[in-house]
């Protein structure tokens, strides 16, 4: 609305609603069109798609948005060609509407980076007209429906027993305008004068005004498909049909302003340290209490019991709060549909997707930096994983290959698989590759596990791929994968069968502001190592001790870690200290793993990560720490710094990193 | 002045909303759907309806049918507000008796007249 009297707060809030809005629509609308595929005929499906594009349509008309609405305009007229059932939802349809959707994304996007630079859809526009068969005013230019009412008045009536009247979209005539005015002048002034009269009278004559356009079908005319009477049962099948369940649920939710939210995250973290301080005050006091017996009994009960109480409240509300930054995986989950559509076309290969755990909730933050591996990875298996048609029917492989996604929760943590019946990771192809490359040498590479050799498509550039292709061997390759789910302070792991395909296995901690900490004891002191680095705890078995390179390992099964001994690290212990009786917890990030040495191991506890403040700066090996209920206060290790030092140390000194810390 | 504005899409309402507001209204209800609508008519007292036409559950033009049918709120004017421009919608919407019918996107001087129209 470009009405210059409109304040400019209300012209923002406006854009604000519009925005968020659109974003919504756009966000089930892929699926929706992916659906329409499989169901071309679902009404309710038709219907909700026709509407998401005429709401676009209508609310981006209004902010000026003249682009939006012109691509928006064009779906629309095509939708409603689908939902009258004047054309079939063909894949190419589907494809040329996903077009015009992206092109929506892009528009929208633009308009959020308030960039006002127009952009070209001239061809998907042209598909579209093209689709409409250049005859989009056919619906328009059929005859209008005989009425089925006859009212007494004259100017309604001689429009509405018009066939000629209202041919075509766009302008009236002078006339037919005149008419239209003269009809809508005489509904007005026959309701108004009902409205004057009284009682019964009036009861009668709105039922008797309201009764014959009720009643459920017109007196049979020859009626083209598109005239109002089809377009009337249409309508009531919508209704009839209820709520699409999409709509339903947005009924019983809120959108909060992100900046709320950790605005509430930080407030209570607040919160957390005024009970902590008020619980020590009242320990003191009720010390004190106990030396000098003539104090008042029950003032300090009271304080106790609202100590408690206190506490109790800021451990809900803070649980609470972190709920709220909880989605589910299904919003990043739901891009991969469109995804192996897409991709299972360009490669010609028939891909099925599996998706299990959707509703698997994690951190919004998570979820924002989990979105490139994913796509990533899910882009890595459809073209280097899963097989053409033809060469899975030459192994005996059903002709579809299966891509699936799963997450689960695991503790406190969070499992995501991608897993897919593709050929698996070739793994002499890996170990040439990386071997042309210097990767790894060739007495490296003898000596290398199946996993290691796996974990060598981690390398910053490495790509298998036979040839380049514009989905993946972009360059940026597996790395791009490590270096997020490292950021997410997440293990990545490579199980893979030739010829029957691989799985790649994310763990990551729900979320970043409290983690799990496995408590261990190294002479005196406690540590906190973040539980989800940890991948096991073993026991040091000295005959599973060897030196390779004048570097300390650990065999455990088929793999080889490198042995740190955390005292070591950070200066507690002497070097070369005693293995016997200590136990080694073999700790990962991404791709890397290495064995932590420590003594004891003193069990789990949720931890609330402090920073250690200015004035002690970084501790090397400390990632920062934490208080314990007893009021003691811990270091929590920081195992990337750890599995750093471990490798550049071990590429100093000129030893297989490779062989020791597998990446 | 009581206004209820029906429409599923929220800036829509916010549009409407704005430009009520600006004619001097501060007497709004909004509704979601026609059925949403239709319960905001029993327990508002509502002098004026402004719908669009393509929502969920029910539509406008259902809507309208609707309140004409109910004999305790039969005559409520009703301004059909929306972005179908064929005629034959026209024609249908004057069937149903809506008090008048505007083309998005409008003014809201279009508005205002067609407003003053019918009240």
């Amino acid at each position: 609305m470009a009405d210059s009297s409109m304040l400019d707060d209300e012209m923002r809030e406006l854009l604000e609603s519009f925005l968020v809005e659109t974003n919504e629509i756009l966000e089930n609308l892929d699926q929706q069109l992916m659906d329409l595929e499989s169901n071309p005929e679902d009404e309710d499906l038709l219907n909700s798609i026709f509407r998401s594009f005429h709401t676009v349509k209508g609310t981006s008309s209004f902010m000026g948005f003249e682009q939006i609405t012109s691509i928006t305009h064009k779906a629309e007229d095509v939708l409603n060609k689908l939902r009258r059932f004047e054309l079939e939802a063909t894949s190419h349809i589907v494809d040329v509407l996903l077009e015009a959707y992206d092109w929506m994304k892009t528009l929208v996007k633009k308009v959020e980076d308030n960039d006002p630079e127009p952009v070209d859809f001239t061809d998907t526009a042209n598909k579209l007209v093209a689709i409409l068969g250049g005859n989009e005013n056919e619906t328009a230019s059929a005859a209008s429906e005989k009425p089925s009412t006859v009212d007494t008045s004259n100017a309604v009536d001689s429009i509405l027993g018009n066939d000629a009247f209202g041919e075509g979209e766009g302008d009236f005539s002078a006339d037919e305008l005149a008419m239209l005015e003269a009809a809508f002048a005489e509904v007005n002034s026959g309701l108004k004068s009902a409205n004057s009269s009284t009682g019964d009278a009036q009861k009668k004559g709105a039922e008797a005004q309201a009764q014959p356009q009720t009643s459920p079908s017109p007196p049979p005319t020859p009626t083209p498909p598109q005239s109002p009477a089809s377009q009337k049962g249409g309508d009531k099948k919508e209704a009839d049909r209820g709520k699409r369940p999409t709509r339903n649920s947005s009924e019983n939710t809120i959108r909060v302003d992100v900046e709320r939210l950790e605005s509430l995250m930080d407030l209570s973290g607040e919160l957390v340290l005024g009970r902590n301080r008020l619980t020590q005050i009242t320990q003191v006091l009720n010390q004190d209490q106990g030396k000098k017996a003539d104090t008042n009994v029950d003032f300090f009960r009271e304080l106790q019991e609202t100590t408690s109480q206190i506490n109790f409240i800021t451990t809900e509300l803070q649980a609470a709060i972190m709920k709220t930054r909880m989605v589910p995986i299904a919003k990043l989950f739901q891009k991969a549909p469109r995804m192996i559509r897409d991709l299972s076309k360009e490669f010609g290969k028939s891909i099925k997707l599996e998706m299990t755990g959707e509703d698997t909730e994690l951190d919004r933050g998570i979820i924002e930096e989990l979105t490139d591996p994913l796509v990533h990875m899910i882009r890595n298996s459809c073209d280097h994983g899963i097989e053409t048609t033809a060469e899975r029917e030459s192994v005996g492989k059903p002709k579809q290959g299966t891509l699936c996604l799963e997450a689960e929760h695991e503790g406190n943590h969070i499992v995501i698989r991608i897993r897919d019946d593709g050929k698996g990771i070739n793994r002499d192809a890996v170990l040439n590759k990386a071997i042309e490359k210097g990767v790894v040498s060739h007495d490296q590479a003898q000596q290398m596990t199946d996993r290691e050799i796996y974990n060598l498509i981690f390398a910053p550039g490495f790509s298998t791929a036979q040839k380049v292709t514009s989905v993946s061997g972009r360059g940026v390759g597996m790395d791009v994968v490590r270096t997020n789910i490292q950021k997410l302070k997440g293990i990545i792991e490579i199980d893979s069968q030739w010829g029957k395909g691989s799985t790649f296995t994310i763990k990551l901690p729900l979320t970043l502001a409290i983690i799990q900490g496995l408590l261990v004891q190294l002479h005196d002191e406690v540590y906190a190592i973040p539980l989800s680095a940890v991948v096991e705890v073993v026991s040091t078995d000295l005959e599973n001790v060897y030196s390779v390179n004048q570097e300390e390992v650990i065999r455990v099964r088929d793999d080889v870690f490198p042995l740190v001994r955390l005292g070591e690290v950070l200066g507690t212990q002497q070097p070369g200290s005693d293995l016997e009786d200590k136990y080694v917890v073999v700790v990962g990030l991404a791709n890397s793993r290495v064995g932590l040495v420590v003594d004891e191991l003193l069990g789990q506890k949720e931890v609330v990560i402090k920073s250690l403040g200015e004035y002690l700066g970084s501790v090397p090996g400390i990632a920062g720490s934490t208080i314990l209920g007893d009021g003691r206060v811990i270091m929590i290790v920081d195992i990337e710094e750890l599995i750093r030092n471990t490798k550049s140390k071990s590429a100093t000194r000129n030893v297989s990193a490779h062989s020791v810390v597998t990446e | 002045m009581k206004f209820l504005v029906v429409d599923d899409s929220p800036t829509m309402r916010r549009i409407v909303v704005n430009a009520l507001r600006g004619f001097g209204y501060e007497d709004l209800v909004e509704a979601g759907d026609g059925q949403e609508a239709l319960a905001k008519l029993y327990t508002e007292n509502v002098d004026c309806v402004i719908t669009d036409w393509n929502m969920p559950n029910m539509n406008g033009l259902e809507l309208t049918k609707a309140i004409r049918g109910d004999a305790n709120f039969g005559n409520m004017p009703i301004l059909m507000v929306t972005t179908r421009g064929l005629k034959q919608d026209i024609v249908e919407a004057l069937q149903a008796k809506v008090n008048n019918y505007i083309v998005k996107p409008f003014t809201p001087a279009v508005l205002k007249e067609k407003l003053e129209g019918i009240l």
